[in-house]
């Protein structure tokens, strides 16, 4: 008998709570985003709460989707997608690379949270929080899309 | 005044130093991952099934996404904190404008996404699904026009947002 991947005996939990913050995340970073738009001109407070809730839970779901990569690269990607559906694989590789990017925006919003009053900070700070928030829904929703495709073909 | 200068122009203060820094780190780390990825860079691999990391190529399925990522991390932090405390200076020769650092991380990103896209979407849906042929408007093309209409629709969606925002 061959012995457990690395993680392998977890995987099931750990992807369970991967699969439940990136909701998290993604209903966050859409209602920051929403409040900041709405409220732009009345107060950032409110729209910048939820949104540090939003970037928290996709760092976290981005940690737990590494742990659980090399059972997925085994049971899932090299078992089932490489061999049967490759436009699946491509998908997932797509999807891997637009969220360690969306990873890296993620840090640099919590350099602007931990470094300047967004609410009362200059124009182009904000402009660019902004910026990167929405960019960072937009890869939340985009890799939450993949996952679900992905979940529904095979799942670890 | 005929040419209005605005004050962060010539007095590089420490809001925009810190801006630029978090943003040059945001480029560094897409573009190290991208160059990583492009040139191929040999990195050492995890090889899930026999729970080793290899430079050489061994048996059996491997990652190379976690040294890609680490790899990208540990270049582009040490390069911002150079980059921040080296900043004052370069300021004599250099511009450092908040505009500037926010328009070049936002082409930094958006190119990062479509690269991968283009990128992966090459290898896996088309040419291992057999779609390649010699046809001019071939999957390859169809698959091109997609992403550059996906790539104006993306940049307009940032803009009209900007532009709604602070209008």
């Amino acid at each position: 008998m061959t012995p457990p991947l690395f993680l392998e005996n977890y995987a099931t939990i750990l992807k369970g709570l991967h699969g439940g913050l990136g909701i998290v995340s993604l209903f966050a970073l859409a209602f920051g985003v929403y409040l900041i738009i709405r409220r732009a001109k009345i107060d950032w407070s409110s729209g910048l709460k939820a949104s540090l809730v939003g970037i928290w839970a996709y760092v976290l779901t981005f940690v737990l989707g590494l742990l659980i990569y090399p059972v997925f690269r085994i049971k899932v990607r090299a078992e089932y997608f490489d061999i049967k559906l490759p436009w699946l694989t491509g998908l997932f590789e797509i999807k891997e690379y637009v969220a360690a990017i969306g990873f890296f925006i993620a840090l640099v919003l919590l350099g602007f949270y931990y470094f300047f009053r967004i609410g009362e900070s200059e124009k182009p700070i904000k402009q660019s929080f902004i910026n990167l928030l929405f960019v960072l829904f937009l890869i939340t929703l985009f890799s939450a899309c993949v996952g679900f495709l992905l979940s529904f073909y095979k799942t670890i | 005044m005929d040419n209005p200068i605005k004050s962060e122009q010539n007095l590089l203060t420490k809001p925009c130093r810190i801006f630029a820094s978090l943003n040059f780190f945001l480029m560094s780390a897409i573009f190290i991952l991208i160059f990583g990825n492009l040139v191929g860079i040999n990195l050492p691999k995890y090889y899930p099934l026999l729970y080793r990391w290899s430079i050489p190529p061994l048996e059996g399925p491997a990652m190379g996404y976690f040294s890609a990522l680490g790899f990208a991390l540990a270049l582009a932090l040490p390069l911002s904190l150079i980059f921040y405390l080296s900043a004052p200076y370069l300021q004599k020769y250099l511009e450092i404008r908040f505009k500037t650092f926010k328009n070049l991380s936002t082409v930094f990103i958006v190119i990062g996404i479509f690269y991968f896209i283009a990128k992966e979407w090459k290898e896996w849906g088309i040419e291992k699904m057999g779609l390649n042929d010699s046809r001019f408007f071939n999957a390859e093309m169809v698959f091109f026009i997609i992403i550059l209409g996906l790539f104006l629709i993306f940049s307009a969606l940032l803009l009209i947002l900007e532009k709604k925002i602070f209008e």
